[in-house]
This record gives C-alpha cells, sequence and structure tokens, in this order.
C-alpha cells in the first residue's frame, strides 16, 4: 500500500476529466485506499479548463496535492497541461498527453487586434514544455485512436489505459476495469474496450 | 449512481445513499450529507441551486420517492427555507440548502427564526465558496452565525459532512434552534470514503402547537422574551457539542493549532510531513459558534502558544484573541498577519505547509517549477447556446436604432449569460445579485439617464428575484427593456427544474408556471416572446421594442443547447466551412466567439474550421457568413 499517490488531470470542459477523476477515485476505493478527489473549474458547464486531484494512500486527508507532488499527469489537451506545471515533479512524474488541442475561442478571436495576443502556441512547444518537467511523457494522438472505436467521448478511458499500462501505477487494471463498470452509466462495453486498447498502446511504447 | 447488491441472496437494484449501515462508500461531500440527512430521517428537503451546494438536493431526490420524502427546488432560498421552518413547526425534520449568497436571500426570515425556534430539528447547509470559484464574492458566512445567533458547525471532509449532517439533528433538536451546517467548496465537492451508520427511526406526525408568544413577532414584549431565551439556549450549545464530540484534539504538543472545516486536513498532512507531531497540538473545531470556549480554555491551559489557521477572514482569530486576552492566558496568538496567510482565496496545503515551516523553523523542499504563460480560457457560452443569439439580436438592435453600444447599458443577471461579457460580444455591463438586473436598470432610468436601458435576465433567476423588480418598473412607468432569457431550466448549476417544468426534480407532476402567465395582465408597453434562432425575427422584435417607450418585456425562449444534446438530438443540421468559398472574412469568428470554429493554417493563411464534433447545428455562424462558405453537413452544398 503506498503512502501517498497524487494524480493530476488537465483538460477542458466536456472532454470527461471529471468523471475520469471518479472512476481513479472508485479504483483506488476498490483497493482498500483511502481516497480524495478535488477539482478547479470554471463556471460554465463546458469548455472552461478543468483540473482534477485524485489522491490516494494510507496517509491522504487533504483534497488537494502539494505543488510538485504529482505522481502522474493525465493531460486530455496539451495547452491544459501545461497550465498545471507547477504540480508536477521532473523527478517523479509519469505524464500521459493528448497531443490534439482544442484551442480556446480567445485564440480564434486573435484574428482581431484587441484581443490578440492570444495566438494558440505551438503544440509541439507545448508537449516539450510538458516534457522537461516530468520524469516520463507518453503522447498520444487519442482523437484519432478513437475514430476507430467511434468513441470520440471517451478520451478519458483511452489516456487511463495507457498510463495503467506504467508499472510505478499502483492499482491493478481488473480495479479500473470495475471502476469503469461502476462510474460510467453509459456505453461500459464500449469503454472496456476502449480501456483495454489504451492499456495495449501504453504497453508498446514502453515495449512490456 | 446505482449498484447492484445482494441481501440474502436475492438481487435488489439500491441506490447507494440506500446501503445499509455499515456500508462503505465513496461519497462526494454533498452526496454525503444527502446520506446524514437520510441517517437523521429528514422528512422535508428544499432549497435553491447553487454551485457548490445543489448536488445534496439533486442526489435525495434521486431516493425521494423510495423514501417517501418531499424533496423539491423551492423559487429561492427563502421560500426553500420558510418551507423547512414550517415543518419543522409541526415537529417534521427538514433540511434547507443554498450557497452562501443565498443565505442573504433567506436572511430574514432566519433571523426571525432564531427567535421561534424549531421543533423538528432544521438544517441550514450553507456553502460558502473560497477562491472563489464559482460564486460572485467570498462571503465568510461565519459571521452570519453570530449576526443571527444561531448554532454553526463545520465538517472537514465527506464523512464529517455525513456524521455532522446527523448530528445537527440531535443538536438542533435538544436546543430547539436551527442550526447552520456550514461547508466549502472543498468539502462539498470532495470525493472521499464514507463509513455509513444507523438510520434514525422516528414516527412522527405533524403537529402544530399554537403557540402565539412563540411564532408571532408581533408582540414586542414578547420579542424580547425569546431573545433572552435564545441567549440562555446558546449557552448549552457548547456542552452539547463535546458530548457529540463535534470539537477534537490530536496530539499533544505545546504550539496548539487552532483550525475547522478543510483547512483541518491541510495543517494536518503538512504536519506529518514536516515531522512536527510532537510538537503540536491540533483543535479542531467542529462548533464554531459560539465558540467552544471551555473547551479551547482547558485545552489552551498548557500551550505555550497558538496558531490560528483559516482560510477568509480572521472569524476564529479574532474569537481566540478575545479569549486568550479576556482569561489572562498571557500566550502568543498567531494568525493571518503573523503567519502570511491570506485574507482572500482559498487555502491550499502548499500555503499552510510554508506558515507552518516558517513558524518551526522547518525548510519545504521548493520544486523549482517555472510557471509558463499560455492563453487563458475562460468559459464560453457552448456551442449553439441559445443566450448567445439572444445577445446577438440585442447588440445588432441598438446598433439598428442608431445607438453606439456604449451608451445603452445592457444589465445582466446570475447565471450562463454572464458568460457574454466575454469577447466578443462584452454585451453586459452588470452582473450583480439574483435579480438585481431589473432594479438596477430602473435606477438608472429614474436618476435621468436618457438612453435605453436593458435588462437581461434568466428565467429561473426572474422566477427568484426578478418579479418584485419587475412590478416596480410597471408601476412606475420606467422605460425600460427586459429580456428573459428562457432557456426552460437552471442551466449553470446542472440543469435543475424551474416553476416552468412540467416534471418537478423528484418527477412528481409540476403544474407548470409559465413566465407569460405571470405578466399577461400587466401593462406592459410591449410584450412578445422570441425564437432566438429566428434570428432575424429577434432582432426586428427588440428594434421595435427599444422604439417605445416604457415598461417592455421580451421572452427570449429556447431550451439549453445541452439539454437538446443530451436527448440526442440537434438545434440544426451540422455546418462546415468551404475554404474556397471563404473569404477570411472572419465574421464567423468576431460576430459569434463559437467554441466549436478555431483556426487552421492551410497554404500560409489562417482559416477558419468548424469542429464537427462540437457543432449543433444552430446555423448562427452560417446566418453571418456573407460569401455563403458555411454549408449543411449533408446537405446538397
Amino acid at each position: 500500500m503506498v503512502k501517498e499517490y497524487n494524480v493530476i488531470i488537465a483538460g477542458v470542459g466536456g472532454q470527461g476529466g471529471l468523471t475520469l477523476s471518479r472512476v481513479i477515485a472508485e479504483a483506488a476505493f476498490i483497493s482498500g485506499y483511502e481516497v480524495r478527489t478535488g477539482e478547479t473549474l470554471g463556471m460554465s458547464q463546458r469548455y472552461g479548463s478543468v483540473v482534477s486531484y485524485v489522491r490516494f494512500g494510507t496517509e491522504v486527508k487533504s483534497p488537494l496535492p502539494t505543488y510538485g507532488s504529482a505522481n502522474a499527469l493525465i493531460g486530455l489537451e496539451p495547452l491544459e497541461a501545461v497550465r498545471v506545471l507547477r504540480y508536477l515533479n521532473k523527478e517523479v512524474t509519469i505524464g500521459v498527453v493528448n497531443a490534439e488541442p482544442i484551442p480556446p475561442v480567445l485564440s480564434a478571436l486573435s484574428v482581431v487586434k484587441k484581443w490578440g495576443s492570444y495566438t494558440y502556441p505551438d503544440v509541439n512547444e507545448l508537449i516539450n514544455i510538458i516534457r522537461s518537467n516530468v520524469k516520463e511523457l507518453y503522447v498520444v494522438k487519442g482523437y484519432e485512436i478513437l475514430k476507430r472505436f467511434k468513441a470520440s467521448r471517451s478520451l478519458n478511458i483511452l489516456l487511463l489505459g495507457v498510463y495503467a499500462a506504467h508499472p510505478s501505477n499502483p492499482l491493478s487494471s481488473k480495479a479500473y476495469e470495475e471502476a469503469i463498470k461502476r462510474v460510467l452509466r453509459r456505453d461500459v462495453e464500449l469503454n472496456l474496450k476502449v480501456f483495454n486498447e489504451g492499456l495495449r498502446i501504453g504497453k508498446e511504447i514502453l515495449k512490456l | 449512481m446505482f449498484i447492484t447488491l445482494r441481501v440474502w441472496g436475492v438481487v435488489m437494484s439500491s441506490h447507494k445513499l440506500l446501503l445499509p449501515p455499515g456500508s462503505k462508500a465513496l461519497l462526494m461531500g454533498n452526496e454525503a450529507i444527502a446520506r446524514g440527512a437520510i441517517e437523521a430521517s429528514v422528512k422535508v428537503v428544499s432549497g435553491y441551486p447553487g454551485t457548490p451546494s445543489s448536488e445534496v438536493i439533486m442526489s435525495l431526490s434521486e431516493v425521494a420517492n423510495e423514501l417517501g420524502i418531499y424533496v423539491e427546488w423551492a423559487t429561492n432560498e427563502r421560500v426553500g427555507f420558510e418551507i423547512c421552518l414550517g415543518a419543522s413547526f409541526a415537529g417534521i425534520r427538514s433540511l434547507c440548502t443554498m450557497k452562501a449568497p443565498g443565505l442573504n436571500v433567506a436572511s430574514d426570515s432566519i433571523v426571525s427564526a432564531a427567535y421561534s425556534g424549531v421543533e423538528g430539528g432544521l438544517t441550514i447547509l450553507v456553502a460558502d465558496d473560497p477562491g472563489p470559484h464559482t460564486t460572485q464574492t467570498e462571503q465568510d458566512s461565519r459571521w452570519f452565525a453570530e449576526l443571527s445567533k444561531l448554532p454553526m458547525i463545520e465538517p472537514s471532509d465527506p464523512q464529517e459532512a455525513k456524521d455532522f449532517t446527523k448530528l445537527a439533528y440531535e443538536l438542533s433538536e435538544r436546543l430547539k434552534l436551527p442550526i447552520i451546517l456550514r461547508t466549502t467548496t472543498r468539502v462539498n465537492h470532495t470525493v472521499g470514503n464514507v463509513s455509513y451508520g444507523d438510520v434514525v427511526k422516528l414516527n412522527r406526525v405533524p403537529k402544530f402547537v399554537k403557540d402565539t408568544q412563540r411564532y408571532v413577532r408581533a408582540s414586542m414584549k414578547g420579542n424580547l422574551a425569546r431573545h433572552k431565551w435564545l441567549n440562555s439556549q446558546l449557552g448549552k450549545a457548547e456542552g452539547i457539542a463535546n458530548e457529540l464530540g463535534l470539537n477534537k484534539v490530536l496530539y499533544d504538543g505545546k504550539v496548539a493549532i487552532v483550525t475547522s472545516g478543510v483547512v483541518f486536513n491541510y495543517v494536518y498532512e503538512s504536519i506529518r510531513k514536516l515531522g512536527i507531531e510532537d510538537k503540536v497540538k491540533i483543535i479542531k473545531l467542529g462548533l464554531t459558534y459560539p465558540l467552544p470556549k471551555k473547551f479551547l480554555l482547558n485545552e489552551l491551559s498548557n500551550s505555550d502558544k497558538v496558531l490560528v489557521i483559516e482560510e477568509l477572514d480572521p472569524y476564529l482569530e479574532t474569537k481566540v484573541r478575545a479569549l486568550v486576552h479576556s482569561e489572562g492566558l498571557g500566550i502568543e496568538v498567531l494568525g493571518k498577519g503573523s503567519l502570511g496567510i491570506p485574507l482572500e482565496g482559498e487555502l491550499t496545503p502548499s500555503i499552510v505547509a510554508a506558515a507552518l515551516s516558517k513558524v518551526f523553523g522547518k525548510v519545504v523542499r521548493e520544486v523549482g517549477v517555472t510557471e509558463v504563460k499560455v492563453p487563458p480560457r475562460p468559459p464560453p457560452m457552448c456551442a449553439g447556446c441559445p443566450h448567445r443569439l439572444t445577445y446577438y439580436a440585442l447588440l445588432k438592435s441598438i446598433r439598428k436604432c442608431g445607438y453606439d453600444l456604449s451608451e445603452v447599458p445592457i444589465m445582466g443577471d446570475i447565471g450562463c449569460y454572464a458568460l457574454s461579457y466575454e469577447p466578443p460580444y462584452e454585451a453586459i455591463w452588470t452582473e450583480h445579485a439574483m435579480g438585481a438586473s431589473i432594479g438596477l436598470a430602473i435606477g438608472l432610468k429614474v436618476s435621468g439617464y436618457d438612453k435605453p436601458v436593458i435588462a437581461t435576465i434568466g428565467d429561473s433567476t426572474f422566477y427568484h428575484a426578478g418579479i418584485p423588480a419587475l412590478i416596480e418598473a410597471i408601476h412606475k412607468n420606467i422605460d425600460i427593456l427586459i429580456v428573459v432569457l428562457d432557456n426552460l431550466t437552471v442551466a449553470m448549476t446542472g440543469h435543475q427544474s424551474t416553476p416552468e417544468s412540467e416534471i418537478t426534480e423528484t418527477g412528481r407532476k409540476g403544474t407548470p408556471v409559465p413566465i407569460e402567465s405571470l405578466v399577461k395582465d400587466l401593462k406592459l408597453k410591449f410584450f412578445s416572446i422570441i425564437n432566438p434562432y429566428n434570428i432575424d425575427e429577434a432582432i426586428n422584435t427588440f428594434v421595435k421594442a427599444l422604439k417605445i417607450r416604457g415598461p417592455k418585456l421580451v421572452i427570449s425562449r429556447a431550451p439549453c443547447a445541452l439539454l437538446v444534446i443530451r436527448e440526442g438530438r440537434l438545434i440544426g443540421n451540422k455546418r462546415y466551412i468551404d475554404h474556397d468559398l471563404c473569404k477570411t472574412c472572419y465574421l464567423c469568428i468576431t460576430e459569434v466567439g463559437c467554441p466549436a470554429i478555431h483556426l487552421i493554417i492551410k497554404d500560409g493563411k489562417k482559416y477558419p474550421v468548424i469542429n464537427e464534433e462540437l457543432c449543433v447545428g444552430c446555423g448562427h455562424c452560417d446566418y453571418v457568413c456573407p460569401f455563403n462558405a458555411i454549408k449543411e453537413v449533408g446537405g446538397d452544398g
């Protein structure tokens, strides 16, 4: 049993980050851990920055982690992953990031001079920034992979699968699968398939 | 939310809030409060949606029919509180939920309730929002306990959220007073492990005993007597709270740390990480009004100094300082200023760890991460949001009437439509408090402002607090245009039902109260109902309205786009941009501001593209495109 394990999930409202935090929390709960989740979200239903924190371990009480304490980063959107750099740790953090950008409305509006300072940065640049702040980084093009499964809403579960393949992750795939069944209200079978595809991709990258 | 469990070999489906005593589950703080209410045998639950408090009623409404209890949203917090108070007068346990500003709405009634007291236990959940994450102010509602003279208790995590909710009813019935259960976002929205307790068995028949001195506030002599009664009840609060175990102490070192709520967790983890358990004594207060003085004095009697670590105002600090001074303890009290703990924003484990390491001369390992400046992502109105089209039509109509946008104020109100303050519309000039748009517009007119003034208000906000101001506008013949943005739901807080809904939150058949039925006999100078997706009609209607003097009302009605998608429908056919026809004028971006449209670079030129996944076919971009470059997907081009 680990004493403290912190997962940071960064994404855009509507991408399923909050649901993913519930799935990981449930998997940790099934595995017998004390669990806490927290989230930072804007006022809207969708499209704002959303950060979720999942913490589990024998010593965990706070819903928020300290800066620099992330064991894992799951980035559903590259810009949003860069926004949570202060939680990352070069010596510890394992990152899985989706490389497909969702530009904020303000970036499109940069065509007008008075709103012109918010151009979406180059994705490779963003990935490099993340890479230099984590121990290991795995980059996927999630939505492209999900087209094959007609599962565009399952980016969260795909990235979970990739992350779950990493040996430093303390929870079992069986726990995640059970958590997916408990937490998701819709498309459980499809999401289990997507999770396993994520696992396969993760193992392939890791050459396991 | 629904899980399957086996009881005596029979598979039955049960909601996670209804698992048997001794069960363990992962619950969000608000679900835990709901479970606490179930364990306390609460029979009447009311309130008004408000982040971060809404999930209590949302989750209870899922089991209300099974439990045979009343769980419904009220028109506003005050009505909700009065429903609960009425039930409590009859000996029935009740729960009222609200966010901090809702407490202000209900406050007239709550302050009087301290004088009447209750028979059946009554808990008022007040969810504060340090941060703030989703609230107009960082109101510290702990002061309201002192003002209203009602006991306040504060849980620190989901387990305590459940336990304290249940205990609140015992405290409430023993003191015969409503109890304020004060939480913060990090308690309401945290998910954590919860162990279930027994469900209290109560078989109460509602019985209201006439007692005029107690329930009629018309006798000043009676009010004076009840005030004396209230003060004597408050004197008993600490004893009962200590008996119920609401205040706790951890470790036995010489430096006392007084804290409460979620901050306790930050203090606890920091102390463990710094390895200073032997140096500190954590005094965690569950009862934060009235201050548990005996408990504190006893615990502080052999302390060398006291640190008070709390979020927002120095509420506990002020009280602890006064206590230490008046009792002549002669020990140093360190709080906000001396510990470097901010008065604004929420605390974090990092802030608390830094403050403690300074006091104990420890070094926290700094992690050298540099922040990188990236474009912000303020939440926009959703793709296809009907509010976007209403504001678009309003801004167009103002210009069509020959005014500059800078001379026609649009008052905003509380709801998703307040996001119209963002580019590209930058539409609303104010967002103040529930229902304030209309009153503020009236004030501007009566002050002599000679250009048109517009008040925009959502449907639920209109029911909540807009109606009295509308009456004022009509009675005084005020020349304003009121636009009710009616998306048939309380969207921002998670799509709760409104008085317009045919089905109530728990699935009962309701009698819809349409807005037009409230205004049809009023002497409005102009009244119309429009569909904002009919853009030309919307603009023409607003132009007509702006040209008429006097009180005018337009209902702009279309269901929240997210509800349309949830039903598997679209507003119209999805669109795409034909780049052969696109002249890159970017009007589809600058006139619309839709999150489904972004830019790509093609042949060295920036082209707008529509994310087909996100497009819901509202046709707004199509309408503004002067070159017919925006086409319907699957259309004949």
